[in-house]
């Protein structure tokens, strides 16, 4: 049953390279033995190597009888161009790599831009409502000992206490 | 041969060796200004580059103007060129690099076709519909050449871009693992995996077309 096994990885690639003629002496003895002794190896290399040939129904591409003497006048062209037409295109490749960086970087900036209003709009902020409330935080001790608003509505309106008390000239002058 | 495990480090042994290249000699003659030289080595690759660049892309119009791209490229670093490499493992790194190149801007343009690499969400991309729909075929009829043709593009359109590079440059450039790895950019290990991959993908595609025998029955066009 174990000549029936599948084939590591190894062997697989080892197959390949056999196939081939890379692999050395005695890579190439184990793998003699190894197809000697196991069924699935055989057949592995077997249709390892017929699908290899099927390759060969492939069409062979030849270059146009055009494309050498196009190909030398293009080269022609380009030297004559010289080093200021390479360095022309250089800077053009240069301007473009450039360009594409400071759009990238003018949309991220923008999204930022963007992203901190978006946060600063939608997120509430918990000293914000501090600072709202701060005045009457600072006040709280004589709000709590006035007690309540009716109570300073009766004394504004008997006019128990003057509108201006000399303490109070004296502290603006 | 060890080549798999072979280190691609280079000493001045290994410099000398390139130098016996007669195309790094072409590329020699061009950098110290021999025109000709340039052109012999347009006229030697040319062929070789648009056909792996052809069945990479898909189209042939595209692998030519890419091809002058590399010829482009090569031409113009001749003034710096050091031989570090055979010239055809620098030039299809160049190739590759810029294939890749063009495959990003095409992907940030989002002007091409949708990938037939691997399933969408909406199912199975066309060149996996086509080769499931000419599977569901078999056993009923032969193929012609051109049917099997489109089965095989298909297979081969299934591979992602490292795998497909390797596997081009293995089957038409019948280059090493450690030459495709230099060209690649990575380490003969690696490629030796992305090989590995690449021929399992294949294996799973055309399995069916293998084992109905059509291989050896793909009719004339």
């Amino acid at each position: 049953m174990a000549k029936l096994t599948r084939l590591s990885s190894e062997q697989r690639e080892n197959l390949t390279a056999y196939l081939d003629g890379e692999l050395d002496e005695s890579a190439t003895q184990q793998i003699e033995q190894v197809l000697a002794s196991s069924p699935v190896a055989r057949n592995e290399i077997d249709m390892l190597s017929r699908t290899w040939d099927m390759l060969d129904v492939l069409p062979t591409h030849k270059a146009s009888d055009e494309f050498a003497r196009k190909t030398i006048t293009h080269l022609r062209a380009a030297e004559q161009a010289g080093p200021a037409g390479a360095a022309a295109e250089l800077v053009y490749r240069n301007a473009r790599r450039g360009a594409v960086l400071m759009l990238w970087a003018g949309v991220l900036a923008l999204c930022g831009y963007f992203g901190f209003l978006a946060t600063n709009h939608y997120i509430p902020n918990e000293f914000e409502q501090l600072l709202d409330d701060y005045p009457i935080v600072n006040n709280l001790d004589k709000y709590t000992e006035v007690g309540s608003l009716d109570f300073l509505e009766t004394l504004k309106s008997k006019h128990t206490f003057p509108e201006h008390s000399e303490h109070d000239d004296q502290a603006d002058k | 041969m060890a080549r798999v495990e072979q280190n691609v480090n280079l000493s001045g042994t290994d410099q000398n060796l390139f130098l016996r290249d007669p195309d790094v000699r072409l590329m020699l003659r061009a950098k110290a200004g021999d025109e000709s030289a340039f052109t012999q080595l347009v006229g030697i690759y040319q062929d070789r580059l648009v056909g792996v660049l052809a069945h990479m892309l898909q189209n042939k119009e595209t692998a030519e103007d890419l091809a002058q791209e590399v010829f482009l490229r090569i031409y113009r670093a001749r003034h710096g060129y050091v031989a570090t490499a055979k010239f055809s493992t620098w030039m299809f790194r160049i190739a590759n690099n810029l294939a890749n190149n063009l495959r990003r801007d095409a992907g940030r343009r989002k002007e091409t076709a949708l990938n037939i690499n691997d399933s969408g969400p909406l199912g199975p991309r066309p060149g996996e519909r086509l080769i499931a729909e000419k599977s569901g075929l078999l056993p009923t009829r032969q193929f012609d050449k051109s049917e099997m043709c489109s089965i095989v593009q298909a297979a081969l359109a299934t591979l992602n871009e490292n795998q497909r590079m390797a596997l081009l440059l293995h089957k038409y450039e019948e280059m090493s693992y450690a030459d495709i790895a230099a060209a690649l950019d990575t380490t003969p290990t690696a490629v030796k995996s992305l090989l590995s991959r690449a021929r399992d993908n294949l294996r799973e595609k055309l399995e069916p077309y293998v084992k109905q025998g059509i291989l050896g029955s793909i009719q004339p066009e």
